[in-house]
């Protein structure tokens, strides 16, 4: 898988790195002008923001586990100042909770590196297993998964939006293919157990968003949420990819060395899911964004009635909700309808019932804000800050119309349809 | 050299129970400052000497962890504390007796782990994975119990020499690149932790992290439920 992901990984960051540097000469000037109060010099913005997209292109490339730990650990320094661009009370508590919660994560992980690469010289099982939970716990924290996740709505919450955006398209990515790393240079002795631990952090991280979504009152939490779900998706499709025996009738997952990993069709589901996930957050972040300069809060049962105040948004905000959602002709929806085929009955049904809660919240906040009362009026912004999200979106339904065009025909090619 | 190491290993033990006993915050840097050195100096102590001396890279990593750990990051830390204007941490969650029996017991705990993982043959000192095991514990408690944030970072330094400690007695070998690439973390970290502390006691006139509390869910749907009512 790694090889394959690192490819993609870095299309998908350098995208979506062009996309938020190109909205934050856009939001961050208005953003200065419309919420006041002591910000940093935009010099050093910009430098932290090239510095995270160096840092992170550094840790989709390390050559080594433990430099990639290097790697991981400077993208959390050089993101960390991003998220207190305003100096407010709030900003500084995430920021704080974001440095010391994934630092001492990382740490972890980096005790975990050191126990596997001590495994590899002794061969031990033991260690093995010992080393991918710690690791597993590290790369977790910064990945998102529950009950790792404390920080990140806070901190996604309190950033600029254009920071939120790269922290949830690209940075959770980065450290998901650390753990993917380490789950290839495990022995086969050690696979189930590894497997499962994966899809249990899975599920739960899909479960507690459920739970913090339903009742959520700030819509770029709501959306923070939505990631930790996702990032739960992600994971237990991993797990059940690395689980499910190669099957050449349903294509396979050669890596580089030759070997044969995995069902080839659960790996094409994942790999899709991420870069379509990435998109959308990012597309519904920069909408939040704005949403935010113009209404001047991030309050759901503040920011109401957008179809006749702000129809762009609103339009935006519904297609971005039903997009993340799952809602045909997302890509999201093929994939999760392969990991609700491929996997047994139990996570089946646990999935889908999750999915549902998810989508009710997500849909019911969406609905309100677009189709409510009009609770205050905003105050209106140029055009041209709709313009990142509105290519996002309108790529992404054609992308996803494409897509599913072409795995209907591919399946009906098979036969399997 | 093996007695060096452990006598070494011993005083790095002592310097954790003394770390969770302290309410001095200068105190408190002079002791993560001896980590450093001690974490600088047991590479070279656990060389077997007998095969002849250690290359270029073992003496640059043994220096640069000193300078770094032992000189840069305390002196850091004394900036910060001195700018926030404090010098003591007066309420701690969890007082410096009970501090220090609760460091006693990880100690204790973590030779018993040591013990039961069987690990002597494969590591260089007996001690130093229980020791490394007891320094990442007191590291994580201090975090946990500690309210001042400057207080926090030493809590997290400690930790991080834990695991520094462990690498060095499974005598793991990473290559001079990675070695120096984690210390450059280290210090990155402190630097933008130190930057941190100031601008927090700038907003909060204060350090103190339990007026860190405002985000967070169960929180911020409590306040949405009062204001409802």
């Amino acid at each position: 898988m790694t090889p394959v992901l690192t490819k993609w990984l870095l299309v998908l960051t350098s995208v979506l790195f062009v996309a938020d540097l190109v909205q934050s000469f856009l939001y961050i000037p208005e953003s200065d002008r419309r919420e006041g109060g002591e910000h940093m010099p935009h010099w050093i913005y910009y430098s932290c923001l090239f510095a995270f997209f160096g840092a992170m292109v550094f840790a989709i490339l390390a050559p080594s586990l433990p430099l990639l730990w290097v790697a991981v650990e400077l993208t959390t320094l050089v993101s960390a100042p991003l998220i207190a661009y305003h100096r407010t009370a709030g900003s500084l508590e995430a920021m704080w909770k974001y440095i010391l919660i994934c630092s001492i994560g990382i740490g972890l992980a980096l005790f975990g590196t050191m126990l596997v690469m001590h495994a590899q010289t002794t061969g031990s099982v033991m260690w093995y297993k010992a080393g991918f939970a710690f690791v597993l716990a590290g790369y977790g924290t910064k990945m998102g998964l529950a009950p790792f996740h404390t920080w990140l709505p806070d901190a996604h919450s309190e950033a600029p939006a254009p920071v939120s955006a790269l922290l949830s398209g690209a940075l959770l990515n980065c450290s998901f293919l650390a753990i993917v790393r380490f789950r290839e240079v495990m022995p086969a002795e050690a696979g189930p157990f590894c497997d499962g631990v994966l899809l249990a952090l899975g599920l739960l991280s899909v479960a507690v968003a459920a739970v913090f979504m339903v009742r959520q009152t700030d819509f770029k939490r709501l959306l923070a949420y939505s990631s930790v779900e996702h990032m739960g998706i992600i994971a237990t499709l991993f797990a059940l990819f690395m689980r499910t025996p190669a099957d050449p009738g349903r294509g396979v997952v050669v890596t580089a060395g030759g070997e044969i990993v995995g069902d080839g069709l659960l790996g094409m589901a994942l790999l899709a899911h991420i870069v379509f996930h990435s998109l959308t957050k990012t597309a519904l972040f920069l909408a939040a964004g704005n949403l935010l300069l113009s209404f001047g809060t991030r309050a759901i049962a503040a920011v109401q009635g957008l179809g006749s105040v702000m129809k762009g948004h609103a339009a935006l905000w519904i297609a971005g909700t039903l997009l993340i959602c799952g809602m045909p002709p997302s890509v999201l929806f093929l994939t999760e309808l392969g990991l609700v085929f491929s996997a047994p009955v139990w996570i089946s049904a646990t999935v889908l019932v999750l999915l549902f809660i998810v989508f009710a919240a997500m849909v019911r906040a969406a609905l309100g804000m677009v189709m409510g009362e009009v609770k205050s009026a905003p105050k209106p912004l140029p055009k041209l800050h709709a313009l990142v999200p509105s290519i996002l979106v309108a790529a992404l339904i054609a992308g996803g119309v494409a897509f599913t065009a072409l795995a209907v025909l591919d399946a009906m090619k098979g036969g399997t349809l | 050299m093996t007695s060096a190491s452990e006598i070494l290993l011993a005083v790095f033990l002592l310097t954790d129970i003394m770390l969770a006993g302290t309410g001095r915050l200068r105190q408190a840097f002079r002791l993560v400052a001896a980590q450093g050195w001690m974490v600088g100096l047991l590479p070279l102590l656990l060389w077997n000497w007998t095969e002849g001396a250690p290359g270029f890279r073992v003496w640059t990593v043994a220096a640069v962890n000193a300078a770094v750990k032992g000189v840069a990051l305390p002196f850091l830390l004394d900036y910060a504390a001195r700018k926030a204007k404090t010098d003591y941490e007066l309420e701690p969650l969890v007082g410096f007796g009970a501090s220090q029996l609760v460091a006693f017991a990880i100690a204790a705990a973590s030779f018993a782990i040591g013990k039961a993982m069987h690990i002597h043959e494969a590591v260089a000192s007996e001690l130093a994975i229980p020791v490394a095991f007891a320094t990442m514990g007191t590291g994580l408690f201090l975090v946990c119990a500690r309210r001042k944030a400057i207080t926090q970072v030493v809590g997290f330094l400690a930790f991080e020499n834990g695991i520094a400690v462990f690498g060095s007695g499974i005598l793991l070998e990473y290559g001079i690149v990675v070695e120096l690439g984690i210390l450059l973390d280290v210090f990155v970290l402190v630097f933008v932790l130190g930057i941190a502390i100031h601008q927090i006691s700038r907003t909060f006139s204060s350090i103190d992290t339990d007026r860190l509390n405002r985000l967070g869910d169960v929180h911020l749907m409590r306040r949405g439920e009062r204001r409802r009512a």
